[in-house]
């Protein structure tokens, strides 16, 4: 059950330091997909960078990096996304279209958040 | 209303004949709504015979449905829109489930949930997709 006050905290959050990001459902297979898009605030933190996965020249090294983002059940329910947000779901930060590749209701789930682990090139 | 805006009635992935319909845990919740538009495309779509979309209500709190609207396909991949208003009156009528007529719209009930059940029969071929999207205001 969420508890209305850590709601409230990570409510503040986001209100002080979140960003928009758009949570992206694609279904079918390629060219028969379908997307739906759903805006809502989230803390997008913790930019890991991998090891290069290329190295040719001139292009250069190709880097790989995983952010953590948290959102709020309420924000996507009020957007009418199909939840669950479910492994394979992209997000888009500042453009840039990231591929979930975990996803954890219950480590915030106290305040009805999900914890989300998104990597992108 | 209270989430005015886009929402989805869900992705169907078209094969063998077949009845397939919104997950329960995907019905939006629609409260307030006095009107919505919705699109229903058929992608792909080699093969198979006949796509019944057939958009439905509730009234009850989701214990029963009715349908408000039936879209059908062929073959041929395509788009239809069409609009739902709470605010028509009509004379009553007698709630069907899935018994609407190709091609109609039952203007007038509208419950506080859409859900999209997908009738097919004959095999399409892979990649057929019905997508159903809507707004509600």
């Amino acid at each position: 059950m969420t508890n209305v006050t850590a709601l409230a905290g990570y409510r503040r959050a986001l209100n002080a330091r979140g960003e928009a990001v758009i949570v992206r459902r694609i279904n079918g297979d390629a060219a028969s997909t379908a997307t739906f898009d759903a805006t809502v605030i989230a803390i997008v933190m913790d930019y890991q960078p991998k090891p290069g996965v290329g190295t040719d020249r001139p292009e250069g090294e190709i880097t790989i990096g995983a952010r953590n983002i948290i959102v709020l059940n309420d924000d996507l329910q009020n957007r009418n996304f199909p939840l669950p947000i479910t492994k394979n779901d992209k997000v888009v930060v500042r453009g840039e279209e990231l591929n979930i590749i975990s996803v954890d209701p219950s480590k915030r789930g106290v305040a009805d958040a999900w914890d989300i682990v998104a990597m992108g090139v | 209303m209270d989430n005015p805006g886009p929402f989805t009635l869900g992705d169907f992935q078209i094969g063998a004949p077949g009845t397939q319909q919104t997950p329960a845990t995907q019905i939006p919740s629609l409260v307030g709504m006095s009107g919505a538009s919705l699109q229903v495309r058929l992608s792909g779509g080699t093969g198979g015979s006949t796509i019944n979309v057939f958009i439905q209500t509730s009234i009850d709190q989701g214990q029963s449905w009715f349908d408000v609207a039936n879209v059908s396909f062929a073959t041929t991949p395509g788009v239809q829109v069409l609009n739902l208003s709470g605010l028509d009156k009509a004379v009553p009528v007698t709630p069907g489930n899935l018994t609407l007529s190709s091609g109609t719209i039952l203007d007038g009930p509208l419950g506080d949930r859409l859900q999209a059940v997908v009738i097919s029969t004959g095999t399409y071929g892979a990649g057929t997709l019905v997508s159903v999207r809507g707004v509600a205001r």
